[in-house]
């Protein structure tokens, strides 16, 4: 039996950024072919597990894979309207945290 | 948000600087190489490659530029910096930056379709890219953004250390949410003039409800900034005035520290820090003319 991996130990990059002042999107990116192929395989960022994550439901997730920069694109609703009264992170760029310690 | 129909219209009438309004970011490289014939495609994913600068540059320091190379069939970007690289890794995640899909940009004339596009390094600083497509869209399309003012805000930074008050603090903040709202009604500030926040952190500040961290064992500090939004500054600032009064003097169970439970960092401590203002307008126009809504004056400056 293989251990478990944590994600942030093996991309390349774990970043969270507005998508327009209404979608938060997060890019998990790697640096070869083979771990990118493992994670999209084992689930860990599917569109249900994300929404659970980030307490939304699994039909405000879309989980968006792009080969060509070995990537795969988490886009979901921010908690608030960026910049409005109760935003936390107006640019949304800490809002991956979670995904680091996410394990597969 | 206007796309590169204003820009190549000023650059046709003569302009040598523009200063545009609220503008696709990745127009404004594109529109020079679309008006000289360039493939759409890669004139605007070498744009949105380009338009952040230097991100997609190692090692990332300071200030740098980046230059771009529109050629047939391809395009190229390096750094300026001799000392530096672009990777096919950083070129090829700006193709997703701050984008809801990783291969499909949306603009005002069009998509540009990066699903097929490949990213090559042919040498240790350059990154070539092609394949990129454009499909020009049915309909020409702006986009308009508005936003409505919500009041002005103000609000205090302190620390917190008393360790029999962190444990208890978010419940602390509450009673003095109250305290302080009785207190403003009794001097005429109704409770529905202002909004009272407190952002609390080293207790999920930062994501709040989304927060999936397990809970850990107190910090030995906090910050709390406390963020009141009222109709009018004034309002702002005597909410505020009350609300630092409460935290400051309010006893809690087992408080020892009875002349004063935060630290402020800062004299004074309460910071107007101006109107506060919400998105309400996020939609698309369908414009007959690209150029309607957008006023171009050309000025002679020496």
């Amino acid at each position: 039996m293989n251990a478990k991996t944590r994600l942030g130990d093996v991309a390349k990059v774990i970043r969270s950024k507005n998508a327009g002042p209404l979608l938060l999107t997060i890019d998990v990116i790697f640096g070869d072919a083979e771990t990118y192929e493992k994670v999209l395989a084992s689930g860990v960022l599917d569109a249900r597990a994300m929404a659970k994550l980030y307490s939304v439901s699994d039909n405000e997730v879309a989980v968006i894979p792009y080969r060509q920069a070995l990537a795969i694109k988490v886009t979901l609703p921010r908690l608030h309207r960026s910049g409005g009264p109760l935003d936390s992170d107006v640019y949304g760029a800490q809002q991956h945290a979670p995904v680091i310690d996410l394990e597969f | 948000m206007m796309g590169v129909e204003p820009l190549q219209a000023a650059l046709d009438d003569g302009a040598e600087v523009i200063i545009a309004g609220r503008c696709s970011d990745a127009a404004i490289y594109a529109a020079l190489p679309l008006m000289k014939g360039h493939d759409a495609g890669l004139a605007w994913h070498l744009g949105k490659i380009i338009e952040c600068g230097a991100q997609v540059v190692e090692p990332r320091s300071g200030q740098d530029s980046i230059v771009g190379f529109l050629g047939d069939g391809y395009f190229e970007v390096e750094p300026g910096h001799p000392d530096k690289r672009c990777t096919r890794t950083r070129v090829a995640a700006h193709t997703l930056y701050e984008n809801p899909s990783p291969s499909e940009l949306k603009g005002p004339s069009g998509v540009l379709d990066s699903a097929n596009a490949e990213f090559e390094q042919i040498n240790e600083r350059t990154v070539r890219v092609s394949g990129s497509r454009f499909r020009p869209a049915d309909v020409y399309t702006v986009k308009l953004e508005g936003v409505q003012r919500m009041g002005f805000r103000s609000v205090f930074v302190a620390g917190v250390r008393d360790p029999i008050l962190i444990p208890q603090f978010q419940e602390f903040t509450e009673a003095c949410r109250e305290r302080a709202t009785n207190d403003l009604c009794a001097i005429g500030i109704d409770p529905d003039c202002f909004t009272l926040n407190f952002r609390i952190y080293g207790q999920h500040a930062v994501m709040g409800s989304r927060e999936s961290a397990p809970d850990m064992a107190p910090p030995n500090e906090l910050c709390v900034v406390a963020d009141v939004i009222a109709d009018t500054e004034e309002n702002s600032r005597a909410v505020l005035a009350k609300v630092r009064y409460s935290l400051l003097h309010t006893d809690f169970p087992g408080r020892l520290c009875i002349s004063g439970n935060l630290a402020f960092p800062f004299s004074p401590s309460d910071v107007s820090v101006g109107e506060v203002f919400d998105f309400n307008i996020w939609h698309t126009v369908e414009l007959d003319d690209p150029l309607e809504p957008f006023t171009i004056s050309i000025e002679d400056v020496t």
